[in-house]
């Protein structure tokens, strides 16, 4: 590694603790604002105020905001989430434990599929520029941008699962095959591959496919459209003109030259699309009872779970923050030019 | 530049896992059953909040409780029929009715060989009052303490005289919790398993996703002994979903909540039964006796007068709720319907004479702030506030504004007591006339509820009904629900069903008035 990149990535990595630090700081005081607390949210209406305020205090309730605050910061430069403010008060490192894994397996094969399939269908109408094809992956990038994500879910689920019974209606994997399997990292996948049980791997596989096509269809669109308008001016440079009139074949050309030339804003827009990635992720898992850290956010907003809610949008912040990191440092592996 | 052999991984890799993925479409839908254990698969949208009894103070929590453990009363299945369960016989009620002292059955064993004695069943009802865990406050108000005379009593020492106590120990904190998953004086929200008394032991839990029961082997009931050999719980996040669940075959029987619009759905899908089971859930209106206008009773009768509860329930149910005229629902102990006698089915002209006499014209009408959650009792709860807002206007002396919020500030507001006319929902600790009434007309429970209702008649008569003799209890307790509904202290709307449905092949489902769902009276015929 040479010195300038260690340098940016000491930069970079230095510029996340503040960002995380102000989201994190939004999120505390926003969540304190809205009506509502998670006592109110979750005891019982038998409870006495005298025991409401025994809760407050063991949720630490009854502090000063700013003594709350600069304790949460604290605990945050820790690590420590602390526990959750409702149900079982589990540690929420234990909750996140459960539910991140279960994002991060839908969340990768969504944009895995997103990106590749996005972006050889913009090249794809982009060389083929004013023909049926590229009218019909334009309709078909803005139709399925527009498309509820949840509707597109349910729809896959009335026609794959219930009607043609090729895949799984809800869950990571089949109830039974479960049992017989050991959960190390609680990504179903990697759990599978270690244990060498192929038929859960083969179950978890199978419950993949609808919820990541879900995902990754809804966010293909834009990958379509960016891809295609780069290549489009890529086609039109000099060293194309060039190639052309040395007789390299078009599909050469296209795939091998110019699509290169196109990833730039790809990987940036890559970047992007997983922190959008979150919000589609509350609705598919939802859609498809998938376990994981978008559903889980959901709740806890309903239920005021402040703890929860803080230690899951920090997580967020901090996933974003090194994928966009990853993203900057491709940039040069992919761009020669670009020099840190 | 990139090479364009990294290039090609970069691309390779995503789409061979994509041929993967595809290749696996042509597994069958369901995998199947391996040989072996005989399972049936339950899925709900609950979901688990607490497992600990001494804690726990849900729907679901309960019945897990209550299929891995016994009560020391307990219910025939599918029957409001109280009987003894771990207590060899009903308890024994002191002169005072301020003890009451229960024998345990012998050689009762939770699921690992760890012996029952009556100091577990003590500690453990201590432990819920000093831990001050959810339920901490229902058992409080009931039971001052607990103390094991030998291995096989307990005696329970009482706060009043409550005959309603019987009932009570029939409820999830009365089941005994093994102290090796629950150590004693800490709460302990998800163990890892289950060894308790019941029929059935919690081996597994994966929270959000399933749960895993299976058989106890030393079950002390052999009688009731569970008929299939495992039980998975699937957590579902939405009814829909979980309909399309049950009707794939991927789980075995759809529990709550599944909701009217999926129930009718699958009531025509063949090899499904659907039974609709009557649960004692209530929809009601509640006032802020403290808050003007709540704070008249001529209003509130009024109110109670002119809501039309057949049209709610035809309209806006198609017949699929039921109308409530009592907040003690039918097949309850004592259940009597006094708004039907008081206000009839609907009678507009009293409810315009009332507004009348409490000074409302049609130039100066009663200005009416109603408030509702749009969302947490279901999407018909706007449809609901919107037809009541009508059939109060048709008076000609009442304007309505609607007010929607959501429920987390919702709840949060009127339990403060800062709305005037809201709704609410509930579900009953036990089997008895008493969680139907205290928790609104009880003084000291009132303010719980945002109701702020205070009056020294309905207390004692609320405290005489619960602390009689069993024969003078019938008529206290409908005189309690008379004067209830002449104070309108709330206006009772609908009892709402639940839904179960069920694949061919299944028996078994036996849900009675207690709303308990054993898991172990079910059978699978395949």
């Amino acid at each position: 590694m040479s010195a300038s990149l260690r340098n940016f990535l000491i930069t970079r990595l230095l510029l996340t603790i503040p960002m995380v630090l102000i989201l994190a700081t939004m999120v505390f005081f926003v969540m304190r604002v809205l009506p509502g607390d998670p006592i109110t949210s979750t005891v019982g209406p038998r409870v006495t105020e005298e025991q409401r305020e025994i809760f407050r205090q063991q949720l630490g309730l009854d502090q000063p905001l700013l003594v709350q605050y600069f304790d949460f910061v604290w605990r945050m430069i820790r690590l420590d989430f602390g526990n959750s403010m409702i149900g079982g008060n589990r540690p929420i490192r234990d909750e996140l434990s459960e539910v991140l894994p279960a994002t991060i397996e839908l969340s990768v094969p969504s944009m895995l599929f997103a990106s590749v399939f996005g972006v050889l269908s913009g090249a794809y109408a982009a060389q083929r520029r004013k023909k049926a094809a590229d009218y019909g992956l334009r309709l078909f990038s803005i139709t399925i941008y527009s498309v509820p994500i949840f509707w597109l879910g349910l729809m896959f689920i009335i026609i794959f699962s219930v009607g043609l019974g090729v895949t799984p209606v809800a869950g990571r994997i089949d109830a039974q095959v479960s049992l017989t399997l050991e959960r190390r990292t609680n990504l179903l996948i990697v759990d599978s591959i270690l244990s060498g049980n192929w038929a859960a791997l083969g179950s978890v596989l199978h419950h993949l496919i609808l919820p990541s096509l879900t995902l990754g269809l809804a966010l293909c669109g834009v990958f379509i459209r960016l891809t295609r308008v780069n290549m489009i001016e890529a086609l039109q440079e000099d060293y194309v003109t060039a190639g052309r009139a040395r007789g390299v074949p078009e599909r050469n050309l296209t795939y091998r030259h110019a699509l290169r030339n196109t990833f730039i804003p790809i990987l940036t827009l890559i970047g992007l699309q997983f922190a959008i990635l979150l919000a589609g992720a509350v609705l598919t898992e939802t859609t498809f009872s998938w376990a994981g850290m978008g559903r889980y956010l959901v709740e806890r907003i309903e239920l005021r779970d402040y703890a929860a809610v803080q230690a899951v949008i920090s997580v967020f912040a901090l996933l974003v923050a090194v994928i966009t990191l990853v993203m900057d440092v491709l940039y040069a592996f992919i761009d020669p030019r670009i020099r840190y | 530049m990139l090479h364009s052999r990294k290039l090609y991984s970069l691309i390779a890799l995503p789409v061979m896992l994509a041929v993967v993925l595809a290749a696996c479409t042509t597994a069958p839908a369901a995998s199947p059953t391996p040989a072996g254990p005989t399972t049936i698969i339950i899925g709900t949208t609950d979901e688990v909040n607490s497992l600990d009894a001494r804690d726990a103070y849900a729907t679901h929590d309960w019945e897990i409780i209550k299929n891995t453990g016994d009560a020391l009363m307990g219910y025939v299945p599918g029957t409001a029929d109280l009987v003894p369960r771990l207590a060899e016989a009903a308890p024994e009620r002191s002169d005072d009715g301020l003890t009451f002292t229960f024998k345990l059955r012998e050689g009762i064993k939770f699921a690992d060989g760890t012996p029952l004695t009556a100091q577990i069943v003590a500690d453990s009802i201590n432990d819920t009052i000093k831990l001050g865990g959810d339920v901490s406050g229902l058992i409080a108000g009931y039971v001052k303490d607990a103390e094991a005379t030998d291995d096989r009593t307990v005696v329970f020492h009482l706060t009043q005289p409550w005959a309603v106590f019987p009932f009570l120990a029939a409820t999830a904190p009365f089941v005994p919790q093994n102290p090796k998953d629950f150590p004693a004086g800490e709460l302990k929200q998800f163990p890892d398993q289950i060894n308790g008394v019941g029929p059935w032991m919690m081996v597994q839990h994966t929270v959000g996703e399933q749960m895993v029961l299976e058989r106890n082997p030393n079950y002390w009931d052999s009688a009731s002994a569970p008929k299939v050999d495992r039980i998975i719980i699937r957590y579902f996040a939405d009814p829909t979903t979980m309909g399309q669940a049950v009707e794939k075959g991927e789980i075995d029987i759809a529990w709550r909540i599944l909701g009217p619009v999926e129930a009718v759905r699958l009531q025509s899908v063949s090899g499904l039964t659907v039974e609709k089971i009557e649960a004692p859930a209530l929809r009601y209106i509640c006032f802020q006796h403290q808050l003007d206008p709540a704070n008249n009773i001529l209003v509130r009768q009024a109110i109670a007068a002119a809501v039309d509860r057949e049209a709610i329930a035809d309209r806006v149910f198609e017949g699929r709720v039921t109308p409530a005229y009592s907040t003690v629902p039918a097949g309850y102990p004592y259940a009597i319907e006094p708004f039907l006698d008081l206000y009839g089915t609907r009678n507009l002209q009293k409810a315009i004479d009332l507004l009348t006499q409490a000074g409302y014209t049609a130039d100066e009408p009663l200005d009416l702030q109603f408030w509702y959650p749009p969302e947490h009792y279901g999407t018909t709860t706007a449809d609901v506030v919107q037809l009541i807002k009508e059939q109060l206007e048709e008076t000609g002396l009442v304007n309505v504004t609607l007010n929607a919020q959501n429920w987390a500030t919702y709840i949060s507001a009127a339990t403060d007591g800062q709305y005037p006319v809201y709704i609410l929902g509930w579900f009953p600790d036990f089997v008895f006339p008493d969680t139907w009434l205290f928790p609104w007309a009880d003084s000291t429970q009132s303010k719980g509820l945002g109701l702020n209702y205070s009056n020294p008649e309905m207390d004692k008569l609320l405290v005489d009904a619960a602390t009689s003799a069993p024969d003078q209890q019938e008529a206290l307790y409908h005189q309690a629900q008379e004067f209830y509904a002449e104070e309108v202290v709330t206006v009772p709307l609908f009892w709402e069903p639940e839904y179960i449905t069920y694949r061919a092949g299944i028996s078994g489902v036996k849900i009675g008035p207690p709303f308990e769902f054993n898991y172990n009276q079910l059978v699978l015929e395949k």
